[in-house]
């Protein structure tokens, strides 16, 4: 179930000679996981998905994808194995909703029931006809889950998704992590850039944390989302409102004992 | 893709309107100024309008698929070959030709030929704005326009510095030519050669259509869904340089048609490439040859009146109408 999908080896990158944005992860991506990348501000978060997806390459190190170097995975190949969700899109053209979502089939066979699917999955029926560039932000991360999900019907392995839920209310941000959820049941990987610590707690199998472009930890949510890990991290003090000694809430997989923070300044 | 890029009913009348429109101006434009009649004056009078038919025709279309095919690559759509400096890029060219032809100089540009100068030209200037225009790999929409009119500016310098170098009669031919002349004297051959060029453009460009609808998107989206976008600029660049090197050859830098006629029929039929290469192709041809039938029939500068001023007259307000919502948005545009 949990092989890796995607291997990350001692990758770094930066813009600018000198300067690494990210440096020297070396990580796994399992099949069938849920992974919460977290960290503060410019930590290399959205590089490292970057990096993840092929749109950069790295200046040291090798990510390979299914057993290949990313490089050297033909773009349709790659397509049908791996789907992206940006945070926001950078559309300029009035699109309709459902012809944003057929793109996601762009390099790929046609697949009219995935489309119907992912349209009534996402909410996204009464929308169809909608220029995609008028709808709101959340409207529009909705379109883009849907795109992924479209893609990703068939041979779909990983999922990358850059904070997909920063502008949706809140039963869309857990409707759309029950989709996710439901995804990775599936056996996709699915990577989430976050910040919402508590979102991760509530539905990551593992989590991520960077910092300054490196990951200074990494493992199950039990093993990383601790105040005494995250502190450090955030430069704040994290208190668990609910916490494993007490039961804490009940995942969305069932396990009891996840934790729910609370966080100020410190003195 | 396949399933929801078909056209609609819609999309099928406005695509016949347009057609419709095409043959009753080209109609026009073979009977205004009354019936050429029988024999060899009638048959001189029709093969001249059906050569000014044809290469209105023709600059029409491929200066519209041009304006279609770079603001589609661009994510722009203020894009177009004339306000990019495509256009003139090609007018320059062609006149450093003609210049070279005048002092005698036999360099490998004049010995190639005016087309030849121009697609150079055309891919300099259009080169020039690609890169100089770039932050970190992506295109900065209101730092591309800038580049354009500076190049566009520089371009049309150094044109009049060819003209001031120029003899007197060959620098009236030229200032006639670069008002946007739809020039007779061309000759069917150099017709024949840019509207075959333009009807191949045009198919390669309908091909790549859900390519271009993909690539409006930013790059880790294009790239995600499996186009290779350096291949598709790469391409499509290329087709848009040819197209306006083809159009200044026939005519001259005409303004505004690359720019207003996507703008039009993306309202009409949406923005999916497929179809929009094709309206547009419709709309620019009608448009060039309707101007000119305008330009006959009310003997506006006795009939002779070049059809790329009448281009300006209609598209300067037009375009800031257009830019009206850019405008004020600073460095968010």
């Amino acid at each position: 179930m949990n092989d890796a999908v995607m291997r990350l080896d001692e990758v770094s990158f930066g813009y600018h000679p000198g300067e690494p944005v990210v440096e020297r992860i070396t990580a796994d991506v399992p099949s069938g996981q849920l992974t919460a990348v977290i960290g503060p501000n410019a930590a290399g978060k959205t590089t490292l998905l970057k990096l993840m997806l092929g749109t950069l390459s790295p200046t040291r190190g090798a990510i390979s994808l299914n057993g290949k170097k990313l490089r050297s995975v033909a773009a349709g190949d790659r397509a049908a194995m791996m789907s992206y969700v940006p945070q926001r899109s950078s559309a300029n053209f009035a699109f309709t909703v459902e012809h944003v979502v057929a793109m996601g089939r762009f390099a790929l066979p046609w697949h009219g029931q995935a489309m119907t699917d992912v349209m009534a999955a996402c909410d996204l029926e009464k929308l169809r006809r909608k220029p995609f560039i008028e709808l709101s932000a959340g409207q529009q991360q909705r379109v883009l889950l849907a795109r992924a999900m479209c893609q990703a019907t068939g041979d779909g392995r990983v999922m990358l998704l850059d904070e997909p839920t920063s502008a949706m209310d809140l039963r869309h941000v857990h409707q759309t992590m029950d989709r996710l959820m439901r995804l990775r049941d599936a056996g996709l990987a699915v990577v989430v850039v976050m910040h919402d610590l508590n979102l991760a707690a509530r539905y990551a199998d593992a989590v991520w944390l960077m910092q300054e472009g490196r990951l200074v930890a990494a493992g199950s949510w039990r093993d990383v989302l601790k105040p005494a890990v995250l502190e450090p991290v955030y430069g704040v003090k994290i208190e668990e409102m609910q916490g494993r000694r007490d039961g804490g809430t009940e995942g969305r997989s069932g396990e009891p004992g996840r934790p729910v923070f609370d966080a100020r300044l410190a003195e | 893709m396949k399933g929801e890029g078909a056209a609609t009913r819609r999309d099928r009348v406005v695509l016949i309107a347009l057609g419709a429109l095409v043959l009753v101006v080209s109609v026009s434009r073979l009977w205004v100024g009354g019936w050429f009649g029988f024999g060899e004056l009638g048959r001189s009078v029709l093969e001249l309008r059906a050569l000014e038919l044809g290469m209105g025709l023709t600059v029409g279309a491929s200066l519209a698929v041009g304006g279609t095919l770079l603001q589609a690559l661009l994510r722009n759509p203020l894009a177009s070959p004339y306000l990019l400096g495509v256009s003139s890029g090609a007018a320059l060219g062609m006149m450093f030709n003609q210049w070279l032809l005048y002092i005698g100089a036999v360099g490998s540009i004049y010995i190639m030929g005016n087309q030849v100068a121009a697609v150079i030209g055309a891919m300099t200037s259009l080169g020039i704005v690609y890169v100089l225009s770039q932050k970190r790999g992506t295109i900065d929409p209101l730092g591309l326009l800038l580049v354009g009119v500076i190049v566009n500016a520089v371009n049309g310098a150094a044109i009049m510095f060819i003209n001031y170098l120029s003899p007197r009669g060959l620098r009236g031919d030229m200032a006639l030519w670069m008002m946007g002349y739809l020039d007779a004297n061309t000759g069917w051959w150099t017709l024949v050669l840019v509207m075959l060029l333009t009807l191949t453009a045009i198919c390669a460009a309908v091909w790549l259509g859900g390519a271009m609808d993909v690539a409006t998107f930013s790059d880790a989206e294009a790239h995600s869904m499996g186009l290779n976008l350096h291949r598709l600029r790469l391409g499509v660049f290329s087709l848009a340089g040819l197209l306006t090197a083809g159009s200044v050859l026939l005519a001259g830098p005409i303004g505004f048609i690359g720019l207003i006629c996507p703008h039009l029929v993306r309202m009409l039929l949406g923005p999916r490439h497929r179809l929009l290469v094709i309206g547009s192709a419709m709309a620019g041809a009608a448009l060039i040859v309707g101007a000119e039938v305008i330009i006959k029939l009310a003997d506006i500068g006795q009939g002779k009146m070049p059809v790329g001023a009448i281009m300006a007259i209609i598209g300067g307000p037009l375009f800031l109408w257009m830019l009206r919502p850019q405008l004020g948005r600073g460095g968010d545009a």
